[in-house]
């Protein structure tokens, strides 16, 4: 792929994650607030609530979209950084394909975890 | 063929270098110069960068403990309480509410919202920082607004 397009898939996660990892901190990290504006849920970081939210379509949709866009935006910001320092040709191939073994490892091992938890939720 | 890049020096076919040389190094990420604000911007906004990209995998690793049920995940979010987490807990939050609201001006400016209309370079010239400080100026307060809720949250609330 061309890297103009690498890029702007670059911009385009970096926006998503805004909106998503925005949801994200705000449930995970903001209760007090979330409860002032009338959403009041018990110890969002219990295991019945992580089991519940682990069981939901809705939520595993999200956990995916954010593992991939995450990992995509983190590491192709990483790689560009590191294409800053080292870079000779053999050292920019090195980075990439370094880049696409991370990524592809990480992002298989969370999306297991995403489906290996959905019958959780019938065990809290 | 492709076309050549502005930037790079003219040379005889050939000798064309494949890559400019980075000469300042790590050393011109904190180099500012006569830049102005958003240079120092520009550097955090790496840091915060590399933090959150090494802290990722460790996030998955931790949220995938669920899976092995309640006693571990309990344990698990135990261990979490401890002080030097809250610490990086705190850390990372800053990082991401920084991150993201300073990556939302960066898209903005390099879609070319923000930087304004070209126009006939009269003195004082118009210089595209200046043009785009207010939404800076904005999106640091809201980074200031949001990390201080976060911070009294994990704190306190």
């Amino acid at each position: 792929m061309r890297e103009s397009k690498l890029w702007a898939l670059h911009l385009f996660s970096g926006a998503a994650l805004v909106v998503l990892l925005g949801v994200h901190m705000v449930v995970q990290h903001y209760p007090t607030i979330l409860s002032w504006l009338g959403w009041v849920e018990d110890d969002v970081r219990g295991f019945a609530s992580v089991a519940a939210r682990g069981a939901s379509a809705g939520w595993s949709v999200i956990y995916v979209l954010l593992l991939g866009f995450a990992l995509y935006h983190g590491l192709y910001g990483l790689r560009r950084i590191l294409h800053e320092i080292w870079y000779s040709p053999a050292a920019t191939r090195a980075v990439d394909a370094a880049v696409v073994v991370v990524g592809l490892v990480v992002f298989v091992y969370g999306l297991v975890a995403v489906f290996q938890a959905i019958p959780l939720g019938g065990a809290s | 063929m492709a076309r050549p890049s502005s930037i790079e020096p003219r040379a005889p076919q050939g000798l064309r270098p494949r890559r400019l040389p980075n000469r300042l190094g790590v050393r011109g990420w904190v180099h500012a110069g006569r830049y102005p604000i958003e240079r120092y911007l520009f550097t955090l906004h790496r840091l915060s960068g590399i933090g959150l990209v090494l802290y990722l995998p460790l996030h998955v690793w931790v949220t995938s403990r669920r899976l092995q049920g309640p006693e571990v995940w309990e344990r698990t979010m135990a261990t979490l309480s401890h002080p030097i987490f809250v610490v990086g807990e705190l850390l990372i939050l800053a990082a991401f509410v920084y991150h993201a609201l300073n990556g939302l001006r960066l898209i903005l400016g390099h879609l070319g919202y923000t930087l304004g209309k070209p126009a006939e370079p009269v003195y004082p010239y118009p210089v595209a920082l200046r043009r785009q400080r207010p939404l800076t100026v904005a999106m640091m307060i809201l980074a200031a607004a949001f990390i201080a809720v976060g911070i009294w949250e994990i704190l306190v609330g």
